[in-house]
Parts: structure tokens; sequence; C-alpha cells
């Protein structure tokens, strides 16, 4: 299946692994891109020591593109060199400002990398364009993690009549009926988050790929409670627990900020920016607090997103999730569900055009 | 011509609905719709008393001898409304497709099977139109939260709506809320829709008989600029985002009641909208496809379109 996607990666199909924190391993992304996807990895969660070792670990699994996604920040700046000397094929970008965005994707390009920005509104696309982005990640509203408050379906075509360069839906995509219905609203591609996660290659625990299985597409709550801007999780204990509290009591604050800063390898200094930053960045997608009270809130957010995940714990630690959650029924291999989805999508397509000629 | 069961339970040429928008949903644009190889749905509600429904049937009838439908919206209203006075009109002035919403049509489907009448029931959540399927309806509509009017406390959008709600039902799944090109259009398909319930897309239409000041408005409405207002009343409800509405918004969040509220949501203001153009205290239901519309055609013209583009689509990707 031949797309503008797929021609701008070198890939064989229109298919990405969302960049998430915490669930993309180099195993898994080393599995997507050998089925003919692109594999990504979030660079956020590793130092950028161990993230030259993901790289490495990705490369011995295999020879095909991959990408490394990062959310600009103040932890971003390090991670940078080691993307650019690995010469990593493709970065995803998220967030971020245009003086240092546009440094960063030139310095890509300069050793023949690709770019792909993350946005999720129409603003946004054109601005990651214009600043030289190579394609255009659209993240619905149905998503995990952070987005805005429109639904694919309205999005999509609108950024992709907005923006020349080729654009890959993220958010409400399980199966090949979604990249069929991707391909009619304009984009080349999708992004797939939970469907690629919830896979026998995925490195988290089985608690975590049962729970996609089995909650529905109304188990999910989108709030800024999580981590200061609004971010799309499973409504469950640990979630209510944060949407009920309007502070915290400091000493929670405190102990979550000392693990995050060693996760991160961050100062006191530059956790309090980086929550900061992602308020400040994200202007248009609906925010909470400033200053202590957002980086409290990051600091806490964070720890129970990698509880949730590393952990292995979806009921005490929060898990980002996105309404898609409701189409998972199965627990395949990523070679399965890239094949499927390409097959079905193929078919409904092929279908439909008999439908025309009739 | 492009059949799916839903063409030809309805018996028209293009599965292709227009949802019942209040007071907007008259003879002119329904007739217009059916006309035009759609289905149009008459707002029944917009009418307090039954002879005034029974009128603008008849005037539809006049309008156009395509097939056409009434919606009967079942949920609580300010004033009392004996519901089976209004079906018992419209298939005593013989209208034989009728779209319930709101609850359960289960009281009234006895009425409707022994009158031989089509039943489509609307509803925002899965396990509602699974009732609706097991009492009897003939055909479902899903609607996902980029809807205008009620699209659900859940926010749950189409793209995870439709395909799920085709898992779930035989009958026929109508898919509504973000539809309003060719674009949605086959993409509604292509998830296993068989066909499209599309609102404000006719509201911004030649036929629509609303003031024109308030169709310039809905051009240069952009896609974020609808919200969600009613959540506290567990009535969500998609409007335009005015100061107006901004200001209900605010209230709910300081925990206004019910009574507060209710005239700052009353649908006579839409209805002062519609009729005067002045739309700097309105509260008028769109959708998030509100984005994307670019001008004012013709009903005829917004049915030809979409099917003539889709083909181009369909054959575009298949290349």
């Amino acid at each position: 299946m031949k797309t503008r996607m797929t021609e701008l990666f070198g890939i064989k199909y229109p298919i990405m692994l969302a960049g998430m924190n915490w669930l993309t391993t180099p195993k898994l992304v080393g599995a997507v891109s050998n089925a003919g996807g692109l594999g990504v990895l979030a660079g956020q969660q590793y130092t950028a020591d161990k993230l030259k070792e993901a790289i490495k670990q990705i490369r011995e699994i295999t020879d095909k593109p991959f990408g490394i996604n990062l959310t600009l920040g103040v932890g971003a700046r390090e991670r940078v060199p080691v993307i650019i000397e690995e010469k990593v094929p493709v970065l995803n970008y998220a967030l971020g400002r245009p003086p240092e965005i546009a440094p960063l994707i030139e310095a890509i390009h300069a050793y023949g990398g690709k770019v792909i920005g993350t946005i999720a509104m129409v603003r946004h696309a054109l601005r990651s364009e214009q600043l030289g982005a190579d394609a255009i990640i659209v993240t619905g509203y149905e998503a995990a993690s952070h987005s805005g408050n429109v639904g694919a379906l309205v999005l999509v075509p609108q950024v992709a009549e907005a923006v020349k360069v080729p654009c890959i839906g993220a958010g409400g995509y399980a199966d090949g009926r979604g990249l069929a219905a991707a391909l009619a609203l304009g984009a080349e591609g999708i992004s797939m988050g939970s469907r690629l996660a919830a896979t026998k290659e995925a490195e988290v625990a089985d608690a975590v790929k049962e729970t996609w299985v089995k909650s529905s597409e109304e188990d999910t709550v989108i709030d800024p409670a999580f981590d200061g801007i609004n971010c799309r999780v499973l409504r469950n204990k640990a979630a209510e627990d944060l949407l009920e509290k309007k502070a915290f009591p400091l000493f929670d604050a405190i102990s979550a900020g000392m693990h995050m800063k060693k996760v991160l390898n961050l100062s006191w200094g530059q956790l309090f920016r980086e929550a900061n930053n992602l308020r400040k960045m994200q202007t248009g997608i609906g925010g909470g607090q400033r200053g202590l009270g957002a980086a409290m809130r990051f600091a806490v957010g964070s720890q129970l997103f990698s509880k949730a995940t590393v952990g292995g714990d979806p009921v005490n630690g929060i898990l980002m999730m996105g309404q898609t959650t409701g189409r998972i029924k199965d627990i395949p291999t990523v070679a399965e569900v890239i094949e499927r989805t390409v097959k079905e999508a193929e078919k409904i397509l092929g279908n439909m055009n008999k439908q025309f000629a009739k | 011509m492009f059949k799916t069961r839903v063409t030809e339970l309805l018996g028209i040429e293009y599965p292709i609905l227009a949802g019942p928008m209040a007071y907007i949903s008259k003879a002119e644009l329904v007739a217009a719709v059916s006309n035009a190889g759609g289905l149009g749905i008459m707002a029944s509600l917009t009418f307090t008393e039954i002879d005034e429904l029974r009128q603008e049937i008849r005037k539809t009838k006049s309008l156009t001898d395509k097939p056409f439908a009434v919606n009967i919206t079942l949920l609580p209203t300010a004033r009392p409304v004996n519901y089976e006075d209004y079906f018992k009109a419209t298939l005593d002035e013989g209208v034989n497709i009728i779209e319930t919403s709101g609850r359960s049509p289960e009281p009234y489907i006895k009425l409707l099977k022994d009158a031989k009448a089509t039943v489509m029931h609307r509803a925002t959540r899965t396990r509602d139109i699974k009732t609706a399927e097991r009492v009897g309806a003939d055909a479902v509509t899903i609607l996902g939260t980029e809807a205008a009017g009620h699209p659900g406390q859940e926010e749950v959008t189409s793209m995870v709506r439709i395909p799920i709600a085709v898992d779930e039902v035989k009958v026929p799944v109508i898919a509504g809320g973000g539809i309003a090109d060719a674009r949605g259009f086959v993409a509604a398909l292509a998830l296993g829709a068989e066909g499209v319930l599309m609102g404000t897309r006719f509201m911004a239409s030649k036929e629509a008989n609303i003031h024109n000041n308030v169709k310039d408005w809905l051009l240069k409405l952009g896609e974020a600029d609808t919200i969600l207002i009613q959540k506290s009343i567990k009535n969500a409800s998609r409007v335009v985002r005015t100061e107006h509405t901004e200001k209900i918004l605010e209230m709910e969040q300081r925990g206004a009641t019910l009574e507060e509220l209710l005239p700052m949501i009353s649908g006579q203001r839409g209805v002062n909208t519609y009729a005067t153009g002045d739309v700097s205290s309105a509260s008028i239901s769109v959708g998030q496809v509100v984005g994307l519309i670019r001008e004012i055609p013709s009903v005829k013209e917004i049915i030809d379109g979409i099917i003539s583009e889709a083909e181009q689509i369909v054959k575009r990707i298949n290349k």
C-alpha cells in the first residue's frame, strides 16, 4: 500500500507506532519497523546515555527506518545531540517553540533525516509546516494523552487541506476501517498507540494489556489534573483521586519530584521549568495551574504514569489511554495487527469502488 | 444511485439523511432533502399544537412525493408533551418513517409496527442502540460527540463510536456527528456505517429558513469554536462559543441550579436568533463540522457534490 507517507519514510505500510512514554521499547519499535511500519521510540523516558543504548538495540533488531519522539522542553536539549550523532532516520517532535524547533529540523535535515510535527490544532499544523516539518501527526480528541477538543473526523480533513506535507492521523485508529477512513479524510497514513502496545511484543505487564482489552470507549477521562494540561487517561481509582484533588500534600509532591528528577536526570530547577513549559507551550489546549502548582502536578502525574506502565499497576497508577481502547479485543503480534489492518483497508476501499461502479 | 441497506430500507436514492433541527427542519428543508434523493426528517416538537404538525406534514407532501420522516424526541421538555398524540398524528397523516431519539422507543413500538412504519432510533451510547434494536428498531443512528444538539455526556467521537456500533448491532447503522462533506461520508462508510446524518451542513444551505446573518456567521466559525454546555444538568449540548454560552459554562462551573440555568438555555433564544439574525446573545446548536463549511449551497448541490466527490476520493485512494 503506497501513499506519500510510505514514500517519505521508505516504509512498506502507512502505519506508525505512536512514541508513547514508558510503553515503547526497542523491542516494540523494532517489531513495528520489521513488520513494514514505522516504529517510534519515546526519547523522553531515557537519559541521553540510555537513549544512545536504546538506539543501538533497535538497530540490532531491525535495519528498517525508525524514529524517536521527543517532547521539546528542558530535558530535550541533552537528548537531541544523541539523535543527530546517531543519524536517527525520523524525529517526531511534540510541543516546543519555534526558536528551538527550526534549528532542530535543520540539523535533522542536514544528515538526510525526516521530521514529523505532532499537533492538535490547524494553527499549529501550519506553523510546523512553515518551520520545515516533512509530515504532520494530527491528534484527534479521541487520542490518549494530550489533545485538543476536535474529533479526528473533523480535524483530519481541516489539517489535510491546510498543509501540503503529508498528514498522519492519530487517535481512534485500531484497524483497517480506521485506516480506510483516515485515507478518505485526506491523511496519508495512521499512527497507532494503544493498538500496537496491546501486542505480544510490547514489554508491559499483562495487567496493562488486559486493561486495554477490558476497557470500553467510555472508560477514559480527559482533564488537566494529571500533568498540567488536558490529558486523556483511564478513569481508574488513581485518576478519580487526582480529579478530586485541587492540590497535593507537599510531601507527595516532593517525593514524586525526587523520583522524576532521578528518572529524567533533571535538577530541581529543570523539573520546575519542564512543568511550566509544558503548560505554556501548548496554548490552546486547556490547561490548569502555573508555577509551583503546575510543577507539583507534573511531578505527581509523571510518577503515577510510570507506576501504571513500568510498575505494571493500572489500578493505582495513571494509564494514558485513548477511546480506541473500546476497539481492542485481543493481544496479537505486531505483524498481525499491521497486516490485517492493511488488508482490511484495501478490501473496504476496493468494495466501495465497486459500489460506485454499479 | 448509491445502494446500501439504508437506501433500500427507506426507499431513497442516496444514504444521506438530514438531522432534524428544531425550528429549521420544516416542510421546505425536509422536502428539499428528499427531492434531492436523501431523506428529510421533520423536527416535530417544533410544533406545540398537533394541528400545526399535521399542517406541516401536508405542506411537505405538497412539495415532494419522495419518502420523508418525522422525528419525535422523547426527552424531558419544559412543557408537558403527549408523545402518543404526536406519533398518532404523524401516522395518521401517512408518514411511514419515524425517527425516535432521547429515550428508548419501546412504549411506542407496537403502535408504530401495527401501522407498518419503519422505525429509526438515534442515540449516543452503544447500549442504547442495542436496546433500540432489541425492541424493534429497523435502523439505528449513532451520534459522536462532534455533533450539534445533544451528543451525549460521554464525549466519545464518531471515529470510535461508528465501528463499535456496527459490531454490536445487526440492523443498519447511520452515522451522525462530524460529517459534512464527501470525505466524512466515505470515512463513515469505511468505518461500517450504511448512511450518514448531517445537521449543520443542511443548516448552512439555501433552503434552511433562518436569517442570512446566521448563515454568514457560520461560515466564519472554525472547528474549535463550539463548546459543550449543560453537562452539569446531564443534557450536554454542543453550541457555538459566544459570550452568552461561555457565561452558561461559567454558571455551571459555579454550580448553578437548573432554575438559574433555564432562562439562559431556553430554546426561544435560538428561535429569536434565527428570525432576527442577531447572533450576539445566541445559543445556537452547531457541530464541530462548522469549521469545514465555507459556502451556502442548495440542498441538491450538497447531496450531488458529496456523491460525485465521494466517487473521486474512492478512485484516488484505490489508484
